[in-house]
């Protein structure tokens, strides 16, 4: 399936919505969005994965690539990843840096934020 | 319409006889237009057809002089011209190449044309004019240059400039001994023409120049692919009562897997297998970092200290230390300092790539059999009894390379008589059939738990089931594979 991705940015806070193969060949259109949502003055880096069927090591890379973009004053939250998803980022310990949840609440982000 | 358009005739014996000569007039010209744009279509077709045919040739003039001579021919052919040539030319209006019509021409004599400028007579005014010069005859026009030893009289001369945008590339000459022999629909159509070959002409050189790019690139991977394949181990280290071997099918020429195998000076033998993300030039370059800093560190890395107490501080996960000797615990420690060492190198020099390699480094004494190991967020190795999977060795920590100062695992475990540890990255687990479905763990376990006589035997079943399954899909991953057997 292709790869895309859509942001939508809404105060302080940046969602990403990532559907298809996160792979070597998509890597770059996900970068872009992260390159434009790094360049807002957001806080909150929320990554909707439910549709995203596939992250290949090289899309782990760009997840890597956003953590470093976004900086520490930045949280990013990783949404229901699927099963494979969630293989890879907890076989090579990625999701020790990020907030993996089941489910998006703004609400429960924006007052654990506060 | 020739009914239409002869009862219109009949009918309309006055009035409308001027509106009728207009009409004729038009349609005239749309049959002449028509016509010429016939003429430079069939033109068209007959250089698209050649080029087509010579599409297999590599070398920029093959290409081009096979084609630019076969429509040269056909434009002397089609204009009726006695004599016909061809130059293309740098800016500055010199030849780089000429071509004459029907090839009489010889190759002494094209020598002596190449380097010419063509500033001077019909030539050099169609260069500075940038458009069509027609002489209907010579002895009457001032642009015709006679040359004093010319064995061939010109009476009728007609030159178009291949023109791609502002960029002259070449320029067509027609000649006939007679004069008024290129009327202007002729000139017309050769314009049309010039224009054709212009853009077979820029074609056929950007796929000259495509052509010598991507064979230098491919001469600069496989020098890459060489190099790569030197930081592999020349030779797999064979302790004895041990097997080892391995496989290694990169996705492109040069890839980000790796596996190595070699001597410690602590009578130890190191075994890794790793898969730097991504793929390509980029992944090779880490491969080769994280290679050799493994194999530097692990035999420097020394601990400070009384030996009980750095056990003490350094438990395995979970319990306690398996190895009966405490200097074989502390040369495996020791040893397996390489993945933070190496960790910490990538991630605090190279973060801003983001590149990471999924590691398993593990130190085997050949004979105990005792393996300490990390897995750094590799895929599971496992190890395969009499009846199957014995032990599954999961991730102990994080991918190496990721963050700074991450805390790696280290696990023990003991290799028995018979025993095979298997290690491979996820080329083999992901790997892709037409369909796009991949093979998945599924089937590696399956294979996995059919007795194998060898590590070869086991590797070489892994190997042909999996590209069986790819089949002629492209092969997506890195393919690697390791495997250690204790014999005795």
């Amino acid at each position: 399936m292709t790869f895309n991705a859509t942001l939508e940015i809404i105060d302080n806070i940046a969602q990403i919505s990532l559907s298809g193969e996160l792979d070597a060949s998509t890597a770059l259109i996900f970068q872009e969005k992260i390159g434009a949502a790094a360049a807002q003055d957001i806080n909150t880096l929320i990554l909707m994965m439910k549709e995203l069927e596939y992250l290949s090591s090289a899309g782990l890379r760009m997840l890597i690539f956003t953590k470093q973009k976004m900086g520490p004053g930045v949280a990013i939250y990783v949404v229901s990843p699927q099963e494979m998803v969630m293989d890879t980022l907890e076989k090579t310990g990625f999701h020790h840096s990020v907030n993996v949840i089941d489910e998006y609440d703004a609400a429960k982000i924006a007052s654990a934020l506060s | 319409m020739q009914t239409n358009f002869k009862g219109k005739i009949m009918g309309d014996r006055h009035p409308f006889k001027e509106q009728l000569i207009e009409e004729i007039k038009s349609l005239r010209q749309e049959v002449t237009a028509l016509k010429n744009e016939k003429a430079a279509f069939e033109v068209q077709r007959k250089l698209l057809e050649n080029l087509v045919d010579t599409e297999g040739f590599s070398v920029e003039t093959e290409v081009l002089k096979v084609s630019l001579q076969k429509t040269l021919d056909l434009a002397t052919e089609l204009t009726q011209a006695e004599k016909g040539s061809l130059f293309l030319l740098e800016p500055s209006g010199k030849i780089v190449d000429a071509i004459l019509s029907r090839s009489e021409v010889t190759p002494k004599q094209t020598a002596k044309l190449i380097g010419t400028v063509l500033d001077k007579g019909l030539a050099g005014w169609v260069i500075r004019h940038r458009q069509v010069g027609l002489i209907a005859d010579t002895e009457k026009d001032s642009r015709w240059l006679t040359l004093p030893d010319q064995p061939y009289t010109v009476r009728s001369a007609l030159a178009v400039p291949i023109l791609r945008g502002e960029k002259l590339l070449g320029i067509i000459t027609l000649l006939h001994s007679q004069p008024d022999r290129f009327s202007l629909q002729i000139a017309e159509q050769m314009r049309l023409t010039a224009d054709q070959m212009a853009l077979v002409l820029e074609n056929a050189r950007l796929y000259s120049k495509l052509d010598k790019y991507s064979k230098a690139l491919d001469a600069e991977l496989e020098t890459g692919r060489q190099i790569q394949i030197d930081f592999l181990p020349y030779e797999i280290y064979q302790p004895a009562n041990w097997q080892i071997d391995a496989r290694f099918y990169p996705a492109r020429q040069v890839s980000g897997d790796f596996y190595d195998t070699f001597f410690l000076p602590s009578d130890n033998v190191g075994l890794v297998i790793a898969d730097v993300c991504d793929k390509g030039v980029g992944a090779a370059l880490f491969m080769a970092l994280m290679r050799s800093l493994i194999r530097v560190f692990s035999s420097q890395a020394k601990l400070q200290g009384r030996t009980s107490t750095i056990l003490e501080e350094n438990q395995p996960v979970p319990g306690s230390w398996l190895g009966q000797s405490m200097l074989t615990n502390l040369s495996h420690l020791e040893a397996l300092q390489a993945v933070s060492l190496t960790n910490n190198y990538v991630a605090q020099n190279h973060w801003q790539l983001s590149m990471f390699a999924t590691l398993f480094f593990g130190v085997l004494d050949p004979v105990t059999g005792l393996l300490t190991y990390i897995n750094g967020g590799h895929e599971p190795l496992f190890i395969l009894g009499n009846s199957g999977i014995k032990n599954t060795l999961k991730a102990t920590g994080p991918a190496v390379g990721m963050m700074p100062n991450v805390k790696f695992a280290i696990k023990q475990i003991q290799l028995e008589p018979g025993d095979i540890l298997i290690g491979y990255t996820d080329g083999v687990t992901e790997g892709k059939n037409p369909d796009g479905e991949l093979f998945t763990n599924k089937r590696l376990i399956s294979l996995l738990e059919q007795p194998a006589a060898s590590v070869s035997q086991l590797l070489d079943r892994i190997k042909t089931n999996l590209f069986d399954y790819i089949a002629d899909a492209p092969q997506f991953d890195d393919i690697t594979m390791l495997a250690v057997q204790r014999v005795f």
